[in-house]
């Protein structure tokens, strides 16, 4: 009997790893077809760049008092090639792209067949080290299938996303656990947010104190108060900012308050959890385009984002609990 | 009885500001008492040492619009020195206020009315003011603020005759942020000033005037996180038809204060205010016609305060003042020690 099993085993692991090999071919063409669009996009933003100097030559000679029109007119010449580069090029990319989402939805396809064959080894009788074969080949190939998926790499910054995750819909026990890793991660990002805010929003508390206490007291003297407002001036936002979480998921006390574009982001992510709106009360006092605000502004968009985390915590701490 | 004509215009302006949905209206309010002992130096105004007593009430009317804020803010100070040969005083002061906010600037307009007077067996003096104010804070990039203010100011004050000053000024500021709770400010004030003197003696009236300019550099460091410093420096060159060169004014304000074990705080306030006026000798005049700031008093207090609730605060304040209120002649000068309580909504 268990000769008999093994030799299943064995076949069937032969089988998937026959499988595996077409799966490593058709991965080493999706990767070579990332390279490739990534050196396609390069030579299009080379394309464009030379595009703008030409048209920066253009708008020179345009603007000099005695105009050259034969060199504008070469130079708008010469320019019309590269602008049917330019679009050929955007094709290229194009097709490349789709070609990327078409192998990607193979991958995807394989992986869950793979799986779900490792599924059907794993509910014959097997010793323990062939169950933790399968069980971590299992996981091996889940893991793959998410990386293809798409969004499910940010599931950590996206909020929506990560809150759609419904544990006890999920059948398979393996892919259940990795989303049950991705929500405690998420968890634990939700929790260090707070801990800043709460940092954030006594720093904040006690410098709104001390200049409304400064400004009472030079009214008590001579009626009048000549402090400037304190603003909390925000930078342009940078999507690259989003880097600024550590490997753990973790993310440093900021060393000042120029963190204002990241809390609007963080705010906007946060924004579906309540209706919207119930949004106005906020939205009205912070203008997402203002670039300045007071440090009572300041105060209100903390306690907000601070409402929201503890609000989206306790969602997916319900999540995770429902599941045990 | 409100009369209709006002009803008229300030019911329907209640009405809009009240049921508009994406407006936001509120009321301050606070009211401010003390009192303690004044030890008078200098002063021929005041007795040697008196008890002294004040009250001071504001009511505030802030209301918000889309980016926009408008406030209203009256504010009645009466004040007592001495109970036997007392003098009284009741200053007055109405502000209307408007702010707009855009992404890179805020534009503000203010416009200030104060009226002060002084009555007593050696004093009998009333001053007026007037400032028109507009502000333009201009955010050039996060590390650089531009602040640029444009004024007219008016004062007159009675005593022997008729006191008139009409200003114009101007001032530009350009903060520096270094870091999320220092910066710094460098900038110019230039200001045009009139004075004219109106004097009615013996039925002999005459008239003095005086014009001239104030102009210099004005410094200005800001830090705020757990404790607050605030320093502001002018050095004004002083330029009028009865002063010569080298005529200058310094004025500092230093402003420290701390908040500790949360209910307490502790803050020292310095006004520094110094003029070096150098007259012409070819102007023989028994009155000069001087420059007299508007609302300047030389001052060091120091304040402790403790927070009983949010809302209400005890608190001791010492220190020396010194207002000049007419031509550096009259001066309320000398040292208090005030226990006070103050109740705001």
């Amino acid at each position: 009997m268990n000769i008999k099993l093994s030799l299943v085993f064995i076949l069937i692991l032969n089988s998937i790893t026959l499988n595996a090999q077409n799966i490593d071919q058709l991965e080493q063409e999706y990767m070579y077809m990332q390279t490739e669009l990534y050196q396609e996009k390069q030579l299009l933003d080379s394309l464009l760049e030379v595009m703008n100097e030409r048209a920066t030559q253009i708008d020179r000679e345009k603007e000099k008092r005695v105009t050259n029109q034969g060199k504008t007119v070469d130079l708008m010449a010469q320019s019309v090639p590269i602008a049917n580069q330019i679009e050929s090029q955007q094709i290229i990319i194009a097709a490349l792209e789709k070609k990327i989402e078409t192998k990607q939805q193979i991958l995807l396809y394989e992986y869950s067949e793979i799986i779900d064959s490792l599924r059907r080894v794993e509910e014959k009788k097997m010793s323990p080290e062939e169950e933790e074969t399968i069980e971590k080949l299992i996981f091996y190939y889940t893991e793959k299938k998410l990386r293809v998926s798409p969004q499910i790499q940010s599931l950590s910054y996206d909020p929506e996303k990560i809150l759609q995750i419904n544990l006890s819909a999920i059948e398979d026990s393996s892919e259940r656990n990795i989303y049950e890793q991705y929500l405690h991660s998420a968890l634990k990002e939700v929790d260090n947010q707070l801990q800043i805010i709460q940092h954030l929003s006594l720093e904040i508390n006690e410098m709104s104190r001390l200049q409304n206490k400064a400004n009472r007291f030079l009214d008590e003297l001579e009626m009048d108060s000549r402090i400037v407002p304190y603003a909390v001036v925000k930078e342009e936002y940078r999507p690259e900012k989003e880097e600024v979480f550590n490997n753990n998921g973790t993310r440093g006390i900021p060393s000042n308050l120029v963190e204002i574009d990241y809390y609007m982001v963080l705010m906007r992510q946060l924004e579906w959890v309540q209706p919207r709106e119930k949004l106005s009360k906020w939205q009205s006092p912070l203008d997402s385009t203002q670039i300045n605000l007071s440090i009572n502004e300041y105060q209100i968009l903390l306690q907000e984002i601070k409402q929201r985390l503890q609000e989206y915590g306790s969602i997916l701490k319900k999540k995770i609990t429902s599941n045990e | 009885m409100i009369p209709s004509s006002y009803r008229r215009v300030f019911f329907p302006l209640i009405l809009i500001f009240s049921l508009s949905i994406t407006a936001y209206s509120q009321f301050f309010w606070r009211i401010n008492g003390e009192g303690g002992y004044y030890s008078a130096q200098g002063s021929q105004i005041l007795d040697q040492g008196e008890l002294v007593t004040r009250l001071d009430t504001d009511l505030k009317y802030m209301y918000e619009f889309k980016n926009s804020i408008t406030s209203f803010d009256i504010k009645i100070r009466p004040e007592l020195y001495g109970l036997d040969n007392h003098l009284q005083i009741i200053k007055l002061r109405g502000k209307g206020h408007y702010l707009y906010k855009a992404r890179r600037y805020h534009w503000g307009i203010d416009l200030s009315a104060y009226h002060y007077l002084y009555s007593g067996q050696n004093l009998d003096l009333s001053f007026n003011n007037l400032i028109i104010e507009t502000n333009l804070f201009w955010l050039r990039s996060p590390a650089r603020l531009i602040q640029a203010n444009l004024g007219y100011a008016f004062q007159s004050t009675h005593r022997f005759g008729d006191f008139k000053l009409n200003l114009l000024f101007m001032q530009m500021v350009l903060y520096r942020t270094i870091s999320a709770y220092f910066r710094y400010g460098y900038g110019i004030y230039l200001e045009k000033f009139y004075i004219t003197l109106k004097l009615y003696n013996y039925l002999k009236y005459r008239e003095i005037c005086n014009s001239g300019w104030r102009t210099g550099p004005l410094l200005s460091l800001n830090y705020l996180r757990n404790f607050i410093v605030n320093m502001d420096y002018r050095f004004l060159l002083h330029y009028s038809d009865y002063t010569t060169y080298p005529s200058y004014e310094h004025y500092l304000r230093l402003m420290i204060g701390k908040i500790f074990y949360t209910r307490w705080s502790a803050f020292l306030v310095v006004d520094y205010y110094i003029p070096v006026f150098k007259r012409k000798t070819d102007i023989i005049e028994e009155v000069n016609v001087l420059y007299t700031p508007i609302n300047l008093q030389n001052r060091i207090f120091l304040k402790l305060a403790y927070d009983v609730k949010e809302n209400i605060e005890v608190y001791v304040r010492y220190g020396y003042f010194k207002e000049s209120l007419y031509y550096y002649n009259d001066q309320l000068a000398g040292w208090s020690g005030l226990v006070g309580l103050e109740i705001r909504n």
